[in-house]
């Protein structure tokens, strides 16, 4: 059993009882590590199943369900962390989510120590954080070194790392450094390139960093923007698109585009976030990052994607593709 | 009037397992494994007008003779069924108590050969013959303690009695 391939290890997980997937899990190493990594968050049996209780308000803090169970709080006092507490024991009933993201989290006024008493459990522990909620890199990079350690995923977004930083993490299951400036405290050293980065940090066990592919994008990707409707909220803009739509541009070219700016997808749900983001030059290009991991982009397509970015950078899509089948 | 009528006997395709076996079975029957009915369509081997004696077999380097003769039976059995929408399959409630009869005495084997059955059924990508199949394997999970999966598919537990405990406890967590 624990030798068959994971997609069907997947599909027979898929007609599991929460418990039986838990007791499976038991059994030895292999089958715990399918059963945690099944992207059963991926199967859409579950994740409508979980839909209906995703929609859970206190205040600023909101939850939302995508592939992974993400809970996103800003802001929060205690009493309400308890609640917190209180709807995680519900939603991982019902939905049997393996994994719980935080992420903006005011760690001011919420003591870790009450994080972690709401992540016990998880099997999983995934820490995002960005410079720019702090005062002073300083201050950032000291949370960073205080808690990069004790979890399995890293999200960093605009840090000032060092590669020595970097190289010095234990293997992670995610790891994704975005828009970071990386530098060497070895003066005498020269930065590696980002892809020789990735390459070694693979070679370090981490399971799964986010890879860049730069393609141009083609106006007929475009277009399948052009006609959905918008809303504007704050900053950005967000609408919902059809499973077809949102099918068609990934099947194109795994990525979607608007007519005003990047899209940026959390999932392959058919949630698209817009930026409003315009290219100076007015050349459409595009920066995907694919899960190493499930490099399954030639293969299975429509679930190789977790999230897109779309840059102003500009490669031909051959050149990239060459890049990263060289990898 | 009497016409003459002309008798066409079914168009047969050939089909060579990994050991050299080689099956000749009904292009309707095998029209079911899509890997099979791709590559006839892309040799385009309808159009051709070749005796079957003559016929280029294809091979499946993945799948035994035993395994083979297995799928075709059961590809004979359900030749009539109706194309599966994968859609509406996907949408459904995934179950496991509607395995149709023929299909649970016919997949009441060993596990090693339900296990090949399951390769060969994924390589051939026959979706119905997978399907119950891996519903066969789940039936086998369902309502099992953990050491009664163990037993069941003599599987080494290769925990430590520690890591045991930690997933035990985190097991617990998700269901309290």
């Amino acid at each position: 059993l624990e030798y068959l391939p994971a997609e069907i290890l997947s599909m027979i997980l898929r007609s599991l009882t929460g418990r039986d997937r838990l007791n499976l899990r038991i059994c030895c190493r292999t089958l715990e590590s399918s059963v945690a990594s099944t992207d059963f968050y991926n199967d859409s049996e579950n994740v409508n199943h979980c839909m209906g209780l995703i929609e859970y308000d206190i205040g600023r803090v909101y939850f939302q369900l995508d592939r992974h169970l993400r809970i996103r709080i800003c802001d929060f006092d205690v009493q309400q962390l308890w609640q917190l507490q209180l709807v995680r024991k519900r939603l991982f009933k019902r939905a049997r989510v393996g994994m719980l993201v935080l992420s903006y989290i005011n760690f001011d006024k919420i003591p870790l120590s009450y994080i972690n008493q709401l992540l016990e459990g998880c099997n999983y522990r995934s820490l995002q954080m960005d410079r720019n909620h702090y005062d002073t890199d300083e201050r950032a990079l000291q949370f960073l070194n205080a808690n990069a350690r004790n979890v399995s995923g890293l999200t960093t977004y605009n840090m000032p790392l060092t590669q020595e930083f970097i190289f010095s993490l234990p293997p992670m299951r995610v790891l994704k450094l975005i828009e970071c400036d990386i530098s060497s405290e070895n003066s005498e050293a020269v930065a590696l390139k980002k892809t020789d980065m990735h390459i070694e940090l693979l070679k370090k066990g981490h399971q799964l960093i986010d890879h860049e592919i730069q393609v141009e994008v083609p106006k007929d990707v475009l277009k399948i923007f052009e006609t959905v409707s918008t809303t504007s909220q704050e900053q950005s803009t967000r609408f919902d698109v059809s499973e077809e739509v949102m099918r068609n541009a990934m099947a194109q070219l795994f990525f979607v585009l608007t007519k005003d700016g990047y899209a940026r997808t959390e999932n392959t749900d058919s949630r698209v976030t817009v930026n409003n983001y315009k290219d100076k030059d007015g050349v459409w290009s595009g920066n995907f990052i694919v899960h190493r991991e499930n490099s399954l982009i030639f293969f299975r397509r429509s679930w190789a994607i977790s999230e897109v970015v779309i840059t102003n950078r500009k490669r031909s899509r051959a050149e990239l593709m060459k890049t990263f089948l060289n990898r | 009037f009497l016409f003459p009528i002309k008798m066409t006997s079914p168009r047969m395709i050939k089909l060579t397992s990994n050991d050299d076996k080689t099956f000749e079975v009904e292009r309707d029957v095998i029209k079911q494994s899509v890997t099979v009915n791709t590559l006839i369509t892309d040799l385009n081997m309808d159009d051709e007008d070749v005796s079957v004696e003559n016929q280029m077999a294809i091979p499946l380097p993945n799948v035994d003779a035993a395994t083979l003769e297995m799928v075709i039976t059961w590809c004979k059995q359900h030749r009539e069924d109706p194309p599966r929408n994968e859609e509406e399959e996907e949408k459904k409630e995934k179950r496991t108590d509607d395995i149709p009869e023929w299909d649970k005495t016919f997949l009441d084997v060993e596990q090693s050969v339900l296990f090949a059955l399951i390769l060969a059924a994924n390589y051939m990508d026959i979706k119905g013959l997978l399907d119950n199949c891996c519903k066969t394997v789940a039936n086998m999970i369902k309502g099992k303690t953990p050491d009664e999966i163990r037993k069941h598919f003599n599987i080494k537990n290769d925990f430590t009695p520690e890591e045991e405990e930690q997933i035990r406890k985190e097991n617990a967590w998700c269901e309290d």
